[in-house]
């Protein structure tokens, strides 16, 4: 049972849940088979673009950067309104538009760095400007002094730093996500709100928090702040555990869930053109899509003589002149098995600030590559099947 | 000694999949209980961290680790080394061993007055098991027939508390075709006695009861499971953590079903859907962690149920953790959230696959908690009271 889907995609990353979401979107039945959680939670919540030029500039423009390649503008665009009404239909309130360049978000150690698509409760800025960093009791990656300092540093203008005390029932141990699951009870909210308010001036400046204002209840409390304070609220995201990543993939995966993708527990040890094989002898059957990652295992390696071998069968499954390896690894591997997300070789998301763009590329040209005939419109809510599609 | 158990890359990936720490500001978790204290130990004589007995063993922070480390393993070991009251060792030596309170589940169910709740350590609010008495009515004739012979593994709570649901099952499955009949008294696969912190004890449960299962395995084809944690356990955790490489041919019941005769299906399906007939479906934690999540959804809808599935990770009952006094408020907290959920879908019953959990369920949710053969067999006595009348 559940064995037999349209798809089956391996992996539950950023990748996995984008293609199968696709894949529902179009009305057709998918697998979703990890052997772990993936890279969203890790996620500061932002869907970068390219942030940074080849030389580590940070990047405004990054639609005058990617030119024409990977479709050019038209396509990006429809990539990105994708991402901003899913995020709507999950739940999170995204920014109002897409963005036409990149905008300043801030780093925990107080620098401006560019991305390009955040959700609202990202602290965002077109322009260094005043505000007010909240310090919360025990948060190592979030040090409010010296993050005022760099930032007065780098931007030359001075932000203001405050500290909130322990509210009861706190324990040192606490990182960002005690806190944010703190802050989704009533009495968390209460206490945050009380504090806030005895603490800053009356003002308008904007408050800049760490990313800890609650997981499923983020945008409730900070729409109370905003009406309660008077003004602009927004979050930092940390480092890992980073509750941003949490916040969306909760989200993202109840919503497939709610249409009827069947999730499954396994290490996938083989695939074929239309099946899936399982650690423990299992068998699901559907077309096949590897969205297994990278950064933390997996990975198509692309050899220094341009082969690229596939980590999961440890076969090569395709080759590329040096020069286009990253830009066109999963077109390669067409003939067998698409390929998306991290494990097409050659990206450098972490140096580049590109992590959102290689998932959104790569995953329509996946989609493209295994659906035809779509005879179905977008979107049909609920769990809606249909055999009537075709896969290649 | 387990492959994985040092691989930790300090990713947080497992914190943030931890339901307990969603509720309980006290948990220090996964990470720093599992690997950061399994690194420590190496090192030098550790004491045991203050609570680390409200771990529920739920295993989903194993489910998101990428490199595989035993982590609600090594915090069952972590749990071994906590000093209790001699008060608190029995109580817990008697709840690791549900096979003996199924045996006397007469006694067991009679109602425990609040003073020697206290005494004994039992949450004070918490609904205890009791035995249930419903009829099982014949399913009329066979629907196919020489599917083979089929043995069901009477786990401990349904063997004490609710032979009814394995008198249902055993319904069910003639009607299908098969030749089946209970393999009761066979012992505890040991899932008890893990999450509560006594692996080696776990693990001779295990190899008790999977030695009466070798000798079944003689007259039937195949076993089959009620329960998704016995399921979970002697299949994926028997094999890695006790050295048990059980090679029964073994299927949960929802497999089984999946199966059923074409006409099964159609039967049910012909049974018209009643106003707010709506179905919560709760995959067990432990479930998701062994199989995934999708299949008894699938499974309410084959049968032409509304089913909804539920969000909630991990129910909080986890085994006896939510009889006991010190976890009463994890337990209730993480469960209140189905309770919410049962509103908001209006469900007339709540579809889960293991005993502990339903009963957990249906005290916070005031929502009749069933397993889902349970579910099937009233659909398809609906269908002979409409059909056949
Ligand atoms: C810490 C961190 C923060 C990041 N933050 C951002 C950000 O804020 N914004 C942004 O745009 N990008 C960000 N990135 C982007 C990142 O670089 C990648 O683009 C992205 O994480 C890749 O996702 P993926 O879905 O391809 O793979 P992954 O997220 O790695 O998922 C891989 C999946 O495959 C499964 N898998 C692997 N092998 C098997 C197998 N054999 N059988 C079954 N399952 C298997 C794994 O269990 C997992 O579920 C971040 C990355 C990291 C690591
Ligand atoms: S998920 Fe695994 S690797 Fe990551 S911190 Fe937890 S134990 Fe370590
Ligand atoms: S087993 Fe469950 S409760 Fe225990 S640490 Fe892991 S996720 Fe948390």
């Amino acid at each position: 049972m559940g064995a037999n889907t349209d798809v089956i995609v391996v992996g539950r990353g950023p990748a996995g849940l984008l293609m199968a979401t696709l894949v529902v979107q179009h009305s057709g039945t998918v697998t979703i088979v990890a052997d772990g959680q993936g890279t969203l939670p890790l996620w500061g919540g932002q869907w970068d673009f390219r942030n940074y030029a080849d030389d580590g500039r940070p990047l405004v423009d990054p639609y005058q950067w990617w030119g024409d390649l990977l479709g050019g503008e038209l396509a990006w665009r429809t990539r990105w309104s994708r991402v901003a009404t899913l995020w709507h239909e999950l739940g999170v309130l995204e920014s109002p538009d897409i963005p036409n360049r990149n905008r300043w978000i801030l780093s925990p150690l107080g620098h401006l760095r560019p991305t390009y698509l955040a959700p609202r409760w990202q602290w965002c800025q077109d322009q260094p400007g005043q505000f007010i960093l909240i310090g919360f009791p025990g948060l190592a990656d979030f040090s409010v002094q010296a993050m005022a300092r760099v930032y007065e540093a780098t931007s030359g203008v001075g932000v203001q730093a405050v500290h909130l005390p322990t509210p009861p029932g706190w324990r040192p141990h606490w990182t960002a996500i005690n806190w944010a699951w703190y802050l989704d009870s009533r009495a968390g909210q209460e206490w945050l709100i009380g504090e806030v308010d005895r603490i800053i001036d009356a003002s308008p400046t904007p408050l800049a928090f760490p990313q800890v204002l609650g997981v499923d209840g983020v945008e409730a409390l900070r729409e109370r702040l905003m009406q309660h304070l008077g003004r602009v609220v927004g979050e930092v995201a940390l480092p890992p555990p980073s509750v941003g990543g949490l916040r969306i993939t909760r989200r993202w995966e109840r919503w497939l869930k709610h249409r009827g993708v069947q999730f499954v527990t396994g290490h996938v040890t083989g695939v074929t053109r239309d099946s899936a094989k399982l650690a423990n002898g299992r068998q699901l059957s559907g077309s096949p899509v590897l969205a297994s990652g990278g950064i933390l295992g997996g990975g198509l390696y692309a050899e220094p003589a341009g082969n690229i071998r596939d980590p999961i069968l440890g076969t090569i499954v395709g080759s590329l002149p040096q020069d286009r390896i990253g830009s066109v690894g999963h077109r390669q591997v067409r003939s067998t098995v698409p390929v998306i997300g991290r494990m097409v070789g050659g990206w450098d998301p972490d140096r580049h600030g590109d992590g959102g763009a290689l998932t959104l590329w790569t995953v329509d040209e996946a989609f493209d590559a295994i659906w035809t005939g779509l005879g179905t419109t977008e979107a049909a809510p609920g769990v809606v099947r249909s055999q009537s599609l075709r896969v290649k | 000694m387990w492959a994985g158990e040092d691989a930790c890359l300090k990713c947080t990936l497992c914190m943030s999949a931890c339901p307990v720490m969603s509720v309980n500001a006290d948990f220090p978790g996964p990470k720093a209980l599992g690997p950061e204290w399994h690194r420590r130990r190496q090192e030098k004589d550790v004491l045991p961290m203050e609570h680390v007995e409200d771990c529920t063993f739920c295993q989903l922070c194993e489910a998101a680790c990428p490199v595989a480390v035993p982590i609600a393993h090594l915090i069952a070991q972590h749990k071994q080394i906590r000093r209790r009251t001699l008060k608190i060792r029995i109580r817990d030596a008697v709840l690791a061993r549900p096979h003996w309170l199924a045996r006397t589940a007469g006694l067991s169910s009679l109602p425990i007055p609040e003073g020697a709740r206290k005494l004994i350590g039992i949450a004070s609010s918490v609904t205890l098991p009791q035995r249930r008495r419903e009829p099982t009515e014949h399913l009329g004739p066979r629907l196919a027939t020489g599917r083979g012979a089929v043995g069901v593994f009477v786990d401990c709570y349904s063997g004490g508390y609710d032979s009814e649901l394995v008198f249902r099952v055993l319904a069910l499955l003639d009607l299908w075709g098969y030749d089946a009949r209970p393999l009761a008294g066979r012992g505890c696969c040991g899932a008890a006695a893990y999450a509560a912190g006594a692996p080696d004890l776990a693990c001779r449960q295990g190899q008790l009861t999977w030695k009466s299962l070798r000798d079944d395995v003689a007259n039937v084809d195949t076993i089959i499971i009620l329960n998704a944690t016995c399921d979970a356990t002697i299949r994926y955790e028997w094999p890695r953590y006790c050295g048990i490489d059980g090679n029964i041919p073994m299927l949960s019941f929802d497999e089984v079903a999946w199966n059923a005769p074409e006409e099964f299906w159609e039967h049910l399906g012909s049974v018209p859907l009643g106003q707010g007939d709506r179905y919560l479906v709760h995959t067990t934690c432990r479930g998701k962690v062994a199989r995934g999540e999708g299949y008894l959804v699938q499974l309410m809808a084959r049968a032409g149920l509304s089913a909804v599935p539920s969000d909630a990770d991990c129910c909080g009952a986890a085994g006896a953790y939510a009889f006991k006094a010190e976890h009463q408020a994890t337990a209730h907290d993480l469960g209140y959230y189905l309770r919410g959920e049962a509103d908001k879908v209006g469900a007339a019953g709540v579809v889960t696959d293991s005993g502990t959990c339903a009963l957990h369920i249906e005290q916070l949710t005031q929502v009749v908690t069933r397993h889902p053969a349970h579910w099937l067999y009233e659909r398809y006595r609906q269908y002979l009271r409409e059909a056949i009348g």
